[in-house]
């Protein structure tokens, strides 16, 4: 991995790793947040429960003091008390009562009889007339009595800043009132009192007016705000609350609140604005966020997630590169050899051709045909096939990086390439060479290299190679022309006889277009029945007698007039046309041989050659036998010959094959005998029935003695396999002496009839008789 | 014989007595807290005497483990003589100086009258002051290092509830001992039946016959009042509550708990509420409260009592929402 590399995934890591803790941190915050408005509405609802409560023990007092016609204070000190074991969060409960100026004297002395030495009303800050009047309601109880509280007696709580709107509200209203929050001077602490009025009589008036005149004083109930907000147990909520005063713009009427939630990166916050008992507060509830409030299982959950995910990324854009990497490989390279391919070739061509004519150097093109590739693909099988394309072309690599380091010579440059073309084409680019020679050179040592033999699943196959050359500029500055021109140069060899390179010459071009004019007119041969048999006849020796024919194609062009074997079966067998046309032999020559004898003639053998390509298709038998029923010939009069070459290439099938002839009674024998490479020891294993003497080994007889001694020891072989062996080439009455003497079955040749038209092979057959 | 070989310890007392006294002085220090406060309760009256008793109860409760508490009790209750009292007074004084309390809480009339008042008036030790009955006018109170709580009774309730049972009464006669309570208790239920038009005529005895004279005489008016008994020295509960059960035929009331055997209605104060009062001025001066600044209070507990073995002797009917409210006498 590259640093650029090192550093995308790192960032990528951090990107996802702080994504992954971002998502989990929203996932609980938002859980939080949730869970927070959840305990917020647990706590203020118990927040106004409790409120509620302290309205309903205002109510109670006032029915209290309104239901009893003398309650003393041991009563209302005894129901006071119970009331504050019964709602802990109230501090104390008071009374105050309701006195005239002209009563002050009479309620200090009063007091001072009940106990109370030297309490005097205690008036505190503002004027005691208020909006209903003048008068004032000191303090004459308290629940708990305390030494603190007991200060509480006797203070004129309507004096206390603010209080009039308060108590004229509770006085008017009859409803409970409370007021801001400032600090008691009972607590010493911020606190709220709630009032609610008393009034005479035992049922409450019903207007204002008459509230205000029949007011007989108030009860009211004292909070520690601190204390109470204890009592909403924030603590086991984990939150803090503040119950603080609000302007009193915000609301004029009671039970209006507004609620907002807020959060900042430490709290989460509840306000809620709100009026209640004609006083605007303010409840403030927060819950201070901390680390361990989040869940760090689900943080490690969702990091290993999100690694697993950028895992998955990382390796999808890595597979996807290297899949792009892979069609351009693909693109620009052979599967199967790993060799630049004809693209990729042609674009390095073309660098090269640019290069060479700004530099003014010189370059050449090597076109490598394997010779024969299309026998060993056909005999031993495609992967045979493609495994000697792979190991040439590590071979001609391994050629061009030796040549690399000895790059020094001239011969090859760093920019020289090697490619596979397609099949077993492969090209070579030499770039800045001193001359033609050194193209020549290299393509040399590349003919020794593919020369040298291949181990292709247990087979040791030899192969030759032929190499044309095309140098550049000379030849052409354009990648096609001299592609065509090089492979034109490989055709050359090839035509020369193979193993060999050939540089570009104009003439080959026109040999090639020849050749290409030819491969043509071959194509269109057969739906033109421009192709015909010639019989050449096989004599007993014995007998004298014809027991048999050797079909041989002929080629009656129309333009070009009659083209021979030699000139059109090795195009054919390169083009593929030679199943085609040699289907048509084998069906020609079994109508013509049933013809003659449904003509009443003596019946023959007919004996067909057969090319490598045929021999080797699967369905040969088949298609044979069908022309067997279909022309009515009778199996034993069709013989069918092989080259020994054919033979060797796959043993195996080989025997299987004959062996299936064999069945079918069909004789199966060995065309060219001796010029091959024939194993002897297999040839006890062919079901054959005769083998033919090569005519080169014939035709020197009597001439030359090694040729005679081959063929007698030809002869004699064949006889002790109990082979009948047949001659070809028998042109002299000494050649037949000889061959008759070493007891040859049958002589063919030119002394007897040259290969001659149906009709007058006929006329043979006439004589025959 | 053999001996156990000798340790250093062992052989060294000396050492051994250091560690014990180290031991010894560590444990007195953990247990005994660094800054105890110290209180002192002077009592006018005697153990045993059920007042003083219920009062001190409701102190100690509230100051257990609050402070060290030292008692010191006058007697003033049996020894009436004014020598006798005087001297109570210079013991608790020399007691005061020498012990050096953070807080002396003193209960009822003699303990203000013959100690705070005489030689701790505005002193800078704090003093507390209970039990003292309707007005401390005598004592001179408020002090700047003194506030307490007066004793009241429940008279215009008493009244209200004699009302209540026997409709508006005309007389009535008050029956209790000639000691200073009972004279500060007569004034007020005079006042009060001065103020309802009610005849009062009163009897302090000195004796339990006297007491029992003047109860057949009461029997006359339209109810009793039955005052303390403390100061007779010669009073037999068994006699005198078989005696008061043959002579009983008007309604009795009292305002004294511990009378409530001897009268068919009680409205009684409730001791502890003093001893609790005083108790919580005490700690509160302690937390650092300056006594001046903290208000002389009244008591506002009572009790409501009906003597139901008495009650059957007489013809008088309670109305049944108090019969039922009401503690029973056993």
């Amino acid at each position: 991995m590259n640093l650029k590399n090192k550093l995308l995934v790192s960032s990528a890591i951090l990107v996802f790793s702080l994504t992954a803790i971002g998502l989990s941190l929203f996932i609980d915050f938002q859980r939080l947040n949730t869970a927070f408005k959840e305990d917020v509405s647990d706590v203020n609802r118990v927040f106004i429960q409790k409120m509620s409560s302290i309205e309903t023990v205002l109510t109670s007092l006032t029915g209290l003091h309104h239901a009893s016609e003398d309650l003393n204070p041991a009563e209302l000190s005894s129901f006071s008390s119970e009331m504050l074991k019964a709602y802990p969060y109230i501090d104390s409960i008071m009374t105050m009562e309701k006195l005239g100026d002209n009563q002050l004297v009479s309620y200090e002395s009063r007091m001072q009889e009940q106990g109370y030495v030297n309490l005097k009303l205690k008036n505190i800050n503002e004027s005691s007339a208020g909006s209903y009047g003048h008068y004032h309601l000191p303090v004459d109880f308290i629940e708990p009595m305390t030494p603190r509280s007991a200060s509480m007696l006797g203070v004129d709580i309507y004096s206390l800043p603010g209080m009039h709107r308060v108590i004229d509200f509770a006085v008017s209203s009859g409803k409970v009132a409370a007021t801001r929050i400032t600090e008691s001077i009972n607590l010493k602490k911020p606190s709220l009192l709630m009032f609610k009025a008393l009034y005479l009589g035992r049922y409450p008036p019903e207007t204002s007016m008459e509230r205000m005149s029949m007011l007989d004083g108030l009860v009211g109930i004292e909070i520690d705000v601190e204390r109470f907000m204890g009592f909403l147990d924030l603590k086991k909520y984990a939150m803090t609350g503040h119950l603080s005063n609000l302007d009193l713009q915000w609301f004029t009427e009671n039970n209006q609140k507004i609620m907002t939630f807020k959060v900042s990166a430490d709290y989460f916050t509840f306000m809620e604005k709100f009026r209640m008992y004609n006083q605007n507060y303010q409840l403030e509830i927060k819950r201070k966020l901390s680390f361990d409030m989040f869940n760090k299982k689900q943080m490690l959950a969702f990091w290993l997630f999100f690694m697993f995910l950028l895992a998955f990324i990382l390796i999808f854009i890595k597979r996807r590169r290297m899949s792009k990497d892979e069609i351009e490989y693909l693109a620009y390279y052979d599967s199967l050899t790993s060799l630049p391919n004809r693209s990729s070739f042609k674009k390095k061509l073309d660098q090269a051709i640019d290069y060479a004519m700004e530099n003014n150097t010189m370059g050449a093109v090597l076109f490598m045909d394997v010779d024969e590739f299309k026998r060993i693909n056909d005999t031993l099988g495609h992967d045979v096939g493609d495994e000697l394309l792979k190991q040439m072309s590590r071979r001609m690599m391994q050629h061009m990086r030796k040549r690399e380091s000895t790059h020094s010579d001239g011969m090859l440059n760093p920019g020289d390439v090697v490619a596979r073309l397609g099949g077993d084409e492969f090209t070579l680019l030499l770039t800045d060479i001193k001359s033609a020679d050194a193209a020549g050179l290299v393509a040399n040592r590349i003919l020794q290299t593919v020369s040298r033999p291949f181990h292709l699943h247990d087979h040791e196959v030899y192969v030759t190679s032929s190499i044309g050359i095309a140098v550049f500029p000379a030849d052409g500055n354009d990648v096609e022309l001299l592609l065509k021109h090089a492979d034109t140069a490989m055709y050359h060899a090839k035509d020369v006889g193979k193993n060999n390179y050939q540089f570009y010459q104009k003439k080959m071009s026109m040999q090639n277009e020849k050749r290409l004019k030819l491969e043509e007119k071959l194509h269109q041969a057969l739906k033109n029945k421009e192709f015909v048999l010639y019989y050449q006849p096989q004599i007993d020796a014995k007998t004298n007698k014809i027991i048999a024919a050797e079909a041989l194609l002929r080629w009656k062009q129309r333009e070009l007039g009659m083209v021979f074997p030699d000139d059109f079966i090795p195009l054919a067998e390169e083009t593929g046309q030679i199943i085609e046309i040699g289907e048509w032999v084998i069906n020609e020559a079994c109508w013509q041989n049933k013809q003659w004898q449904d003509a009443g003639y003596t019946p023959i053998r007919v004996a067909i050659n057969l090319s490598c390509l045929q021999f080797m298709q699967d369905d040969l038998s088949v298609k044979i036998q069908s022309i067997l029923k279909k022309t009515g010939l009778p199996p034993a009069c069709l013989e069918l010959e092989i080259t020994e070459s054919i033979m060797m290439r796959n043993v195996d099938k080989t025997i299987s094959t004959i062996q299936h002839f064999s069945d079918m009674n069909i004789d199966v024998s060995i065309d060219d005998f001796g010029t091959g490479y024939s194993s002897l020891s297999y040839l006890k294993k062919f079901s054959l029935k005769s083998l033919k003497i090569d005519k080169s080994f014939v035709l020197d007889i009597p001439q030359d003695k090694d040729d005679m001694m081959i063929t007698a020891a030809i002869i004699s072989m064949a006889k002790s396999l109990n082979l009948k062996v047949i001659a070809e080439g028998v042109e002299t009455e000494r050649q037949i002496d000889f061959l008759k003497a070493r007891d040859c079955d049958v002589m063919q040749g030119y002394y007897f009839s040259k290969p001659v038209p149906a009709s007058e092979f006929e006329k043979m057959l006439k004589k025959n008789v | 014989m053999l001996k156990p070989p000798a340790t250093q310890l062992n052989q060294n007392p000396v050492i051994i007595k250091c560690l014990a006294l180290l031991l010894l002085i560590t444990v007195t220090i953990y247990n005994s807290p660094a800054d105890a406060k110290k209180c002192l309760y002077i009592n006018s009256y005697h153990p045993g005497y059920e007042w003083s008793d219920r009062l001190a109860n409701g102190l100690r409760r509230e100051l257990k483990g609050r402070c060290e508490l030292k008692q010191y009790h006058m007697d003033t209750k049996r020894n009436t003589s004014e020598r006798y009292k005087k001297q109570a007074g210079l013991t608790a004084r020399k007691l005061i100086l020498d012990w050096k309390p953070d807080v002396v809480i003193a209960s009822d009339d003699n303990a203000s009258k013959y100690v705070i008042k005489p030689y701790f008036k505005n002193h800078s030790i704090p003093f507390v002051f209970c039990g003292i009955n309707w007005t401390v006018d005598a004592y001179g109170y408020p002090y700047r290092n003194a506030t307490g709580m007066v004793e009241v009774a429940p008279i215009k309730e008493l009244f209200n509830k004699v009302e209540n049972i026997i409709g508006k009464p005309a007389s009535v006669f008050y029956l209790g001992v000639n000691v200073l309570t009972e004279r500060k208790n007569l004034a007020r239920f005079k006042i009060e039946a001065r103020k309802r038009k009610i005849k009062l005529t009163s009897g302090l005895a000195k004796t339990s016959s006297e007491w029992l004279k003047y109860y057949q005489q009461a029997q006359n008016y339209d109810f009793v009042v039955i005052g303390g008994n403390a100061g007779l020295q010669d009073w037999d509960y068994s006699y005198m509550s078989s005696q008061i059960k043959k002579l009983t035929k008007k309604l009795s009331v009292t305002i004294q708990g511990w009378m409530v055997s001897y009268a068919i209605f009680g409205l009684t104060k409730i001791p502890e509420e003093q001893g609790e009062w005083a108790a919580r001025v005490a700690l509160y001066i302690l937390d650092g409260a300056n006594p001046g600044d903290i208000p002389i209070v009244s008591n506002r507990k009572w009790d409501i009592w009906v003597n139901e073995r008495l009650l059957k002797r007489t013809d008088i009917v309670i109305p049944h929402s108090i019969i039922r409210k009401a503690k029973k006498v056993q």
